[in-house]
């Protein structure tokens, strides 16, 4: 029977180093998902997974439980995965809030949920979308990587990202449809499903 | 087009994130807006994708060496300095500290015992006079005289 997480956490601040490798090996990828798809470098993202449970393990007398586990080291993981990329992000222009470069009437929509169909969750375009969406997400300025990272992978609330990204929540709102609206061009160029006026053929 | 730049960012919320005002507001331009209904679509049908992609790019990777990875640099983030290790050792072996301790002070004591005896050699060897009676050599120090006598008288006495 599986541990629970409580209990390892406590064996683990009591000292048990083989109850903490048993978290670290519950949470590894998860942890180094959620750097990866902020920072989109597979080596720095394992680099920032790893100094997560670092921090994990200096600060865990100080974790009283007051959230869930996985939800502390998620949020440890995207700190020090927005922090990495803060130095890329001063030097990018993509750190501009571009509210204007989506045009809201003619952005091809219906094209992804057309083709996926009415049972989208077994569709197999949804699978070669997946398979897809880590170059599509790569692609994304990294205000946006993160924005969807948060809300898709951590399941932040608007209220939740607005603190943490220090913006209101007008500005996640707005953040998180650009992003959408990005992805969603990304994902049906890869499919050839053609945005229109982009050139091609929906 | 002015309604869907309001409402547009709203389709994706989850229950209770917009305010009653907003959520109404949302509902109504939904009912009269085919494009933001095709975009509330697109965000149904690609919910959960981002997740599955990252995780499945977790999945394509081998985490054999991660957990060893992460032991080590908590130990090496660990390591406790000179003051820190010589306090512990104190702790646990104290006698063997202090002995050790005690080496290094006799060795610095002798090599200033030596080096103030040798500055005092050099310092007499400026007032020493040496005679020689017979087999007997007298040296005058500022000590007396020192008599250095040979094997032959040496064996003698």
């Amino acid at each position: 029977m599986e541990v629970e997480d409580p209990s390892l956490v406590e064996a683990a601040k009591a000292g048990d180093a083989g109850a903490f490798k048993a978290l670290v090996v519950r949470y590894q990828r998860k942890v180094y998902a959620v750097a990866l798809g902020i920072v989109k470098d597979p080596d720095l993202a394992w680099d920032v997974a790893q100094e997560a449970f670092l921090r994990v393990h200096r600060h865990l007398a100080e974790f009283k439980g007051d959230s869930t586990f996985s939800t502390w080291i998620y949020r440890i993981a995207s700190h020090l995965a927005i922090d990495a990329v803060r130095k890329e992000r001063r030097s990018q222009k993509d750190d501009v809030e571009d509210l204007h470069d989506v045009d809201l009437g003619d952005a091809g929509e219906g094209i992804l949920s057309s083709a996926l169909g009415q049972d989208p969750a077994e569709n197999l375009l949804r699978r070669e979308l997946a398979g897809r969406m880590e170059a599509a997400l790569a692609e994304l300025p990294v205000i946006h990587r993160e924005i969807l990272v948060l809300r898709e992978v951590e399941g932040l609330s608007y209220e939740e990202l607005a603190a943490r990204l220090g913006i209101q929540k007008g500005t996640v709102m707005s953040r998180l449809f650009h992003a959408r609206k990005k992805m969603q061009a990304a994902l049906a160029d890869y499919a050839g499903l053609r945005v229109e006026g982009s050139g091609g053929e929906a | 087009m002015k309604d869907c730049a309001i409402y547009r960012p709203m389709i994706g919320s989850q229950p209770g994130e917009l305010s009653p005002a907003e959520a109404a507001g949302l509902q109504a331009h939904l009912g009269g807006c085919g494009g933001c209904r095709a975009f509330q679509a697109d965000v149904l049908a690609t919910e959960g994708l981002v997740a599955q992609a990252l995780e499945r790019a977790a999945a394509r990777r081998d985490f054999a060496p991660f957990v060893d990875g992460v032991m080590t640099r908590i130990s090496a983030a660990r390591r406790p300095g000179l003051l820190e290790r010589l306090t512990r050792q104190l702790r646990l072996h104290p006698r063997l500290v202090v002995s050790g301790a005690l080496v290094p002070l006799l060795a610095a004591a002798l090599a200033l015992y030596v080096r103030s005896n040798s500055g005092a050699d050099f310092a007499d060897a400026h007032t020493l006079e040496l005679h020689s009676e017979g087999s007997t050599t007298i040296i005058q120090s500022s000590d007396g005289p020192v008599l250095l006598l040979d094997d032959d008288d040496n064996g003698e006495s």
